[in-house]
């Protein structure tokens, strides 16, 4: 299991390196962001054994409010900045 | 020792592994301060792709090495873990001593201050890892793999692979979004 998440890693890695130099703007923060999900959710099951955790499942729990945090911190600051930028705009 | 990490929530350890999944936990907030600031003030740096890619390969090879010592061979394969880290952080030195040759320094404006900041903290701690590395091998040919000893190399572990699932944002983000 050890050995298929390094693969799969190696490779979703390399993916990203080549398509990084194909795609541009959207396309290309869509498909990085997506295969470098991919990667961490593969290492949160084959090498943190996330999914092999007994019940309750702490570990699981706190990520998931980690998760929370982090959407609401990094969103809302780019939602806030981008709109004091918006309505700072000099025209 | 070949027991799979984290189920050890019925054995004495288990309060110590599940607080220091809490602290990467907070630690991952520390990085996603970092990333909004990124996201928010990110310009054109001229980064060295193929160094990155060589840099995120190393790191991966040295996370799963780092894996592997919790199986057998504990010192061989955290020498290896230490080697890769250590071949890792001369590549980030290499990278900022040419963006800063450059006149890109962290003083010249904001983006390059998150960049370095988001890079430099991911930094050191490789480097508070590789120490982690140097005092766990030492207290492993003291003492042999006690309970305590056990703890730590779990401890250790997972510090490791949380420092490349930070890298891998970090590459993604900075490096591929970012460099065009």
């Amino acid at each position: 299991m050890l050995f298929l998440g390094f693969i799969l890693s190696v490779l979703l890695t390399l993916a990203a390196y080549f398509l990084s130099s194909i795609l541009t703007g959207l396309a290309l923060t869509i498909s990085v962001a997506l295969l470098a999900l991919i990667q961490a959710v593969i290492l949160l099951l084959l090498f943190f054994n996330l999914a092999k955790e007994p019940h309750p499942r702490w570990n699981l729990m706190v990520l998931l409010f980690m998760l929370l945090v982090l959407v609401i911190l990094v969103s809302g600051s780019i939602w806030i900045m981008s709109n004091l930028d918006y309505n700072l705009m000099v025209s | 020792m070949t027991k799979p990490f984290p189920d050890t929530h019925h054995d004495a350890s288990s309060n110590t592994l599940f607080g220091f999944w809490l602290y990467l936990m907070t630690d991952c907030i520390l990085f996603a301060t970092f990333f909004a600031v990124y996201a928010v003030l990110h310009g054109r740096i001229a980064l060295n792709l193929p160094l990155a890619l060589a840099q995120t390969l190393i790191l991966l090879t040295s996370s799963f090495t780092c894996a592997l010592a919790a199986r057998s061979k504990i010192v061989f394969w955290f020498a290896i873990t230490f080697l890769l880290g250590f071949a890792f952080l001369a590549l980030q030195w290499t990278e900022f001593s040419r963006l800063i040759a450059e006149g890109n320094t962290w003083q010249k404006n904001a983006s390059l201050s998150a960049f370095f900041t988001l890079a430099g903290v991911h930094g050191l701690h490789i480097m508070a890892g590789l120490l982690m590395i140097v005092v766990f091998i030492s207290q492993f040919l003291k003492r042999g793999l006690t309970t305590a000893v056990l703890r730590r190399l779990t401890c250790l572990r997972m510090y490791w692979q949380f420092v490349y699932l930070i890298w891998i944002f970090t590459f993604a983000i900075v490096y591929l979004m970012g460099a065009k």
